[in-house]
């Protein structure tokens, strides 16, 4: 009798953990960003940014009942690279969407390639304003583009600070020369002339004693910083040694605390703009902070907090009815004011995200300081 | 000069016989574009062969004419409908010029000089691919390259550029091949293995060192125009130092001095990091590891004259410069 | 403005010959292109980076970087430089390559490609006179590059070791015969031409406040490189000079011409001192082979 008891116990055991093995499927997507290389530090948060997510997610029960689960593509930032990784995802037919890619030549080299299998392509960072006119209906951003951003780093500069004459420095990529542009055109809307503008190699170069010196001699006020946060820092120390005055005012690449560390006190009273505020002290974001600072021993930055809001921006998109990658695509438009820890998410027709603020921060006392501005 | 065939089969045909085979077994576009690109890299690892290991001359700047026969190849079509032919064969033309103007400005240059002047040269292309934003498109490069065409006839699909691919590749060896076995091919040889008895023979030495920059880079040139109309997208953050470097080390890997060798070391660069997570994760210190052991151990690569092929796998009985046993004689390292 | 400029090229120029300094002393006296020569040093001015941020004293950390540096290229020398020396040209050069390549990834491996504040309590004071700013490290810099050129020309011509060197330069095997330990020498110019590179990196490093992996192959091979080239192969104070003149050259350009073109400008106005004056500004007098 014991032994028949046992029989069915362990029968049934076996027949229930079958049963649980095939109804837990998966939902399988792909995260490109650069892994290895220079930009390596961004390609990890924001895998590390959606780690955070799938966990909570799936320890919650996961997507209608499935389990997250994510491959990762190294594109080095490279574009050529960008179409291999792409090329591989594409010929997956598993794989329901794309977080990524990180840099904006990447996510253009690859678009048409994922295009041409149905995949939703969804980046946390790709700020270059022409991505989303170039007419790919699979592909949107969570992040304003550099149009906005820099259009508020000028209105800063010029509304908010009052500042009359400035210049422009700008890092010679992609990335710098789409926010030199839109500066120009800014300031022509403002009506202010532009005294200079001139650029500099970014993790090449270290001496901005030119840039300073012809900034100097033209009596600027205000100098717009586009560029990352080394640079920047270097460029702050550089301008206080050789006695620039003009107040420095930078995009969001500069939001990173690494910029104080490496300027020192030569970064007091810069300004910069983000996109996630890693001192942000309303609850949901508070906590996603604790959460990452605590797991991986370093500040989330815009990375790992945008691809964090994906995931979840998927989730809500999947239960709504968007299980393969068409019906996906579909879905995620139809979202409608996703409060997401950057912001409010909801997307245009052409995939941007038009209506987030871009927040301002301040250096004071060393550290980077939350300023709500007044006069814009 | 005999050339022992030891089974009295030719290599080369058989070779192309079975790749063409390959794309009916490989289905995957993902494979397909690996070996699509291993093709193409492979021409210009020839091209480098040309200059480094036949001719002696250290050339730190190939990816350099990768980009100007991608990029004229690329506008030309692009911007002034240009057929295909015409731009591809354009570019190789090129690139021909360029790489003339190259050697006439480091004709007489010592050996130091001349690979400097390579890096500056590419440095210099790099970034004139980067600003010069009205033709080249600046750092966003130029993407929706049309696919090239011949009669009408569309290559579009991996399938059909594998084949174009493969083609290419066997035209360009056989080319390459004559080449080197030419009076020319011996006065490239002459350069590298003592330029000043081969002045006293009547080489001008400067001469044919334009000569081969000229004739290297219009392969370098066409692959540069293949590549970037497979890839539909040319990018300046490609054509760097480090990647000319790397090219470079897929001639020296098979071996300088050996064509198959060069296919060879290509194909093994090109898939490894595709196959190898970590070999893709760590592969510049596997490339640097890669350069100092076998110029220690193997300098001449794997299918090289007396490269680890010959030695250690014994497949030295099925290369050209075999020699029975007791005719070998020592050759100084 | 110019004057700004010109005190600008003058401080960069200095650095890059502290840097050249250590370069020459393989490339100028034995004629191998030392491709791995920044990344080397490089390795050692990370490790005074370590020792730093260790709280260990300053001199023990700049020391400690010197002598990693030192020991670091007497075993490349070793294993990856000698058993090579005598196999032609291509070959050595590509070794070179080859270290290079993974000296740097060790750094990235470790410390990745971010910037990190380097801070050794040297704190510059910035002088102002009229509209020129410069500072006081600028001048130590300047100096120090001038007593060190100095000091070493002194050393090859006055003691037997300089003399056993010199005599190595011009031919390996004769110098041999001579009963000179021509391995040993080698050895130690590669060690020492480490050690003066970490020097010179270390002070690089003080004057823009920051460290990152770059300042080996970018900032110093390459730089060092283009300053021999200019004063001439073979001559320390070629490369000082050569060293003074690139700094000034890309102080100019940067301010008169364009920042964006800088670095085509730079290398195109090498390119063509290279066609004028193939021998550079202050040639040795040592036979070259064509």
């Amino acid at each position: 009798m014991k032994k028949g008891i046992m029989l069915i116990v362990t029968a049934v055991l076996v027949l229930g953990s079958v049963v649980a093995a095939s109804a837990g499927e998966r939902i399988l997507f792909a995260i490109a960003g650069p892994m290895t290389g220079d930009s390596a530090a961004q390609g990890i948060q924001m895998r590390n940014g959606a780690t955070i997510a799938v966990d909570e997610i799936n320890a919650a029960g996961g997507v209608n009942g499935k389990k997250l689960e994510f491959i990762v593509g190294d594109d080095i930032a490279n574009p050529n690279q960008a179409t291999v990784v792409a090329q591989k995802f594409a010929s997956d037919n598993e794989i329901l969407f794309i977080l990524g890619h990180n840099n904006s030549g990447c996510s253009i080299s690859a678009l048409p390639i994922y295009e041409k299998a149905g995949l939703p392509v969804i980046s946390p960072t790709n700020t270059n304003p022409t991505i989303t006119s170039l007419g790919y209906k699979n592909y949107m951003r969570v992040i304003v583009d550099d149009d906005a951003i820099v259009g508020q780093q000028v209105l800063l500069a010029v509304k908010e600070l009052d500042f009359k004459k400035p210049v422009v420095i700008w890092e010679n990529t992609d990335y710098g020369k789409g926010m030199r542009e839109v500066a120009y055109k800014r300031l022509k809307e403002l009506n202010i002339p532009i005294l200079a503008d001139e650029s500099y190699v970014p993790g090449v170069d270290r001496d901005y004693s030119a840039q300073v010196t012809k900034f100097k001699g033209l009596g600027a006020d205000v100098a717009l910083f586009m560029g990352e946060y080394t640079a920047g820092a270097l460029f702050a120390k550089q301008a206080k040694n050789l006695g620039l005055t003009a107040q420095i005012v930078c995009g969001s690449g500069c939001s990173n605390p690494k910029l104080i560390e490496i300027a020192g006190p030569a970064a007091e009273g810069l300004w910069a703009l983000t996109t996630f505020d890693p001192n942000d002290e309303r609850p949901a974001q508070a906590a996603f902070i604790k959460k990452y600072t605590s797991r991986y021993k370093d500040a989330p930055g815009e990375w790992a907090a945008h691809s964090y809001d994906i995931i979840y921006l998927v989730k809500k998109a999947y239960e709504m009815g968007g299980t393969n990658r068409a019906s996906l695509i579909q879905k995620l438009h139809a979202v409608k004011a996703f409060p997401g820890i950057t912001g409010t998410i909801q997307f245009d027709e052409k995939g941007d995200v038009s209506g987030k603020k871009v927040m301002v921060l301040v250096v004071k006392g060393g550290k980077f300081n939350t300023y709500v501005p007044k006069k814009y | 000069m005999e050339k022992p065939r030891r089974f009295g089969i030719p290599l080369g045909p058989i070779m192309v016989a079975v790749a063409c085979l390959i794309p009916l077994v490989v289905r995957n576009d993902y494979y397909l574009r690996v070996l699509v690109m291993a093709l193409l890299y492979s021409i210009v690892a020839l091209s480098i062969n040309l200059i480094v290991g036949i001719s002696g001359q250290l050339d730190f700047g190939r990816s350099a004419f990768i980009g100007l026969g991608a990029f004229w190849s690329a506008i030309l079509m692009q911007r002034f409908g240009a057929p295909f032919w015409i731009a591809f064969l354009t570019a190789g033309l090129f690139c021909t010029g360029v790489g003339a103007g190259l050697g006439l400005l480091c004709r007489k240059s010592t050996f130091d000089y001349l690979t400097l002047i390579t890096i500056g040269f590419n440095e210099i292309c790099r970034l004139i691919f980067l600003n010069w934003q009205d033709v080249t498109g600046g750092a966003m490069g130029l993407r929706r390259v049309p696919a090239p065409g011949l009669f009408g006839y569309v290559f579009d699909t991996h399938v059909r550029y594998f084949y174009f691919a493969l083609a290419l590749l066997a035209i360009c060896y056989v080319v390459i091949q004559r080449i080197i076995k030419s009076k020319l091919g011996r006065a490239f040889e002459a350069l590298r293995d003592d330029p000043i008895a081969a002045a006293y023979a009547g080489i001008p030495v400067p001469t044919y060192k334009v000569i081969n920059f000229a004739v290297a880079s219009f392969f370098t040139g066409i692959a540069g125009s293949a590549m970037v109309h497979y890839t539909q997208y040319a990018s300046p953050y490609n054509y760097t130092m480090d990647e000319s470097i790397y090219i470079l080390q897929m001639a020296i890997l098979g071996g300088l001095g050996s064509l198959p060798g060069s296919i060879l070391g290509t194909a093994i660069l090109v898939i490894a990091p595709e196959i190898s997570r970590t070999f893709y994760q760590y592969r510049l210190i596997f490339v640097g590891l890669m350069m100092v052991t076998m110029m220690i151990w193997a300098p001449n690569g794997i299918l090289g004259k007396h490269g680890i092929g010959e030695r250690v796998i014994g497949l030295g009985r099925f290369l050209p410069w075999a020699k029975p046993p007791a005719l070998e004689g020592g050759e100084p390292r | 403005m110019f004057l700004q400029y010109l005190i600008n090229g003058l401080s960069i120029g200095s650095v890059y010959a502290l840097i050249a300094i250590g370069y020459n002393m393989v490339y100028g006296i034995l004629e191998l292109l030392n491709f791995a020569h920044g990344d080397v040093y490089a390795v050692g001015c990370f490790i005074t980076l370590a020792l730093i941020v260790a709280k260990q004293h300053l001199v023990v950390a700049i020391l400690g970087g010197m002598a990693t540096g030192f020991v670091l290229n007497l075993a490349v020398e070793r294993f990856a430089y000698r058993p090579v020396r005598f196999s032609g040209r291509v070959t050595p050069t590509i070794s070179a390559v080859g270290i290079a390549y993974i000296m740097r990834n060790i750094i990235m491996r470790i410390w990745g490609p971010e910037t990190y504040p380097f801070d050794i309590g040297i704190k510059t004071t910035y002088i102002t006179v009229g509209h020129v700013v410069f500072g006081t490290l600028q001048i130590y810099i300047f100096f120090i590059a001038l007593a060190l050129m100095l000091a070493i020309t002194f050393l090859l011509k006055r003691t037997k070791t300089g003399q056993a060197v010199l005599a190595i330069s011009q031919s390996i095997p004769t110098a041999a015969l001579m009963g000179i330990p021509v391995n040993r020498i080698i050895a130690f110019v590669y060690g020492a031409g480490a050690a003066l590179g970490v020097a010179g990196g270390v002070l690089f490093c003080v004057y823009y406040e920051s460290i990152f992996v770059g300042i080996g192959f970018m900032l110093g091979t390459m730089k060092a490189w283009m300053a021999s080239i200019l004063g001439g192969i073979g001559s320390l104070r070629g490369a000082v000079i050569g060293a003074i003149v690139l700094g000034l050259v890309e102080s100019f350009v940067s301010g008169y011409v364009s920042t964006v073109y800088r670095d085509a400008f730079v290398w195109g106005f090498l390119i063509l001192f290279v066609l004028i004056r193939p021998k550079g500004l202050f040639p040795a007098q040592i036979a070259e082979k064509v």
